[in-house]
């Protein structure tokens, strides 16, 4: 006699064998003791795994207590950027562009490229150098001296909107 | 404010409509994500993770269908990852974190019919077992959800469902008998 594989005896369990299969594996099993045996142990197991799995009521306590709602819409809200980030990147950015630019000037002065590298490298030293002068402008507070009409502007609108939105 | 009420004004991008949503749900997914990880801290992220993730893909959602087993299915997703991040080592440096959730001052009724000893042993033994027969085990015998939603909500067979579930269960039988421990 054939037996039954565990794993089909686990489909059975749970009832969710088709029809055919559930007619000859019940026919099986009420003739044949070894798998009913092995049966009987895994309904048995069942038992043991739900009750093991149950929430205890402390648990259960602790799950009705926490309240996602506000971490979720924080999570949800769009993050702003930093203004801090922003000037940690100008200022890396800058550093880098000196680098590139000093690197370059130390390369044209021993190895003289030509043709689309030198090129290249022109263009390179020129853009460096111009980072570099726009981070140092940035970092001595140049461009906000430049814009604060511009500034102001924009906070005098921003404190009249609301109004226009009250009438 | 009726689900589908609070769904419709989600979609239509107004967020504290979801505060609703969370609010209806979060219990259970806080529960199944406990099962989960074996801890609360990591519970709770998961279950928050779900939550968000669940509000991104809303245009994915038909609202013809239960909110419910379309929600469920992104906290099981959302666990599986994260037990496939965490991997098992972490299972294996810290089981007091896994345990910490599980000694309970005031069990229920139904707690009460397996030794403490014993519980603490099989959950333990469930929650070194591999994601995806975990994974199983915990929606068939803690959501008891059948095979065949087990088999919708995780993408496998029915026919995987149940060798899962067979292999689980005896590995938990092995691991138990090297600890001495004869459920049932």
């Amino acid at each position: 006699m054939r037996h039954i594989q565990g794993e089909k005896l686990q489909q059975y369990a749970a009832g969710a064998c088709t029809q055919a299969e559930t007619q000859r594996i019940g026919a099986h099993l009420a003739r044949c003791s070894a798998c009913q045996a092995q049966f009987d142990r895994i309904a048995g197991d069942d038992a043991w795994l739900t009750r093991a799995l149950a929430l205890d009521a402390d648990e259960a306590r602790w799950a009705d207590a926490v309240d996602l709602t506000q971490t979720v819409l924080q999570a949800l809200a769009p993050r702003r950027s930093d203004p801090q980030h922003w000037l940690i990147a100008l200022t890396l950015t800058a550093a880098l562009a000196w680098g590139a630019h000093l690197l370059t000037m130390l390369l044209a002065q021993f190895i003289r490229f030509k043709g689309t590298v030198g090129l290249a490298l022109d263009l390179l030293q020129a853009g460096a150098y111009g980072g570099w002068l726009l981070g140092r402008y940035l970092a001595e507070g140049g461009l906000l001296a430049q814009l604060w009409p511009l500034l102001i502007i924009g906070a005098v609108w921003s404190l009249r909107r609301p109004r226009a939105k009250e009438a | 404010m009726q689900e589908h009420e609070a769904l419709a004004l989600c979609r239509a991008g107004q967020q504290e409509a979801y505060t609703e949503i969370v609010r209806r749900y979060q219990a259970r997914i806080l529960a199944l994500a406990l099962r989960m990880t074996g801890n609360r801290a990591d519970a709770a992220d998961v279950a928050q993770q779900a939550f968000t993730q669940a509000y991104r893909h809303l245009d994915r959602y038909d609202p013809a269908e239960p909110f419910g087993p379309w929600l469920y299915r992104i906290a099981t997703n959302a666990c599986i990852a994260f037990l496939r991040r965490r991997g098992r080592h972490r299972a294996r440096a810290s089981p007091d974190a896994a345990l910490q959730t599980l000694a309970a001052p005031d069990p229920s009724p139904a707690a009460l019919l397996v030794a403490r000893e014993d519980r603490e042993q099989i959950r333990r033994a469930v929650a070194e077992l591999p994601a995806a027969y975990r994974t199983v085990v915990v929606l068939y015998y803690f959501e008891n959800l059948s095979y065949r939603q087990i088999a919708a909500q995780t993408g496998l067979s029915v026919g995987t469902v149940s060798t899962h579930i067979y292999r689980a269960k005896q590995r938990l039988r092995q691991a138990l008998a090297a600890k001495g421990v004869e459920p049932g």
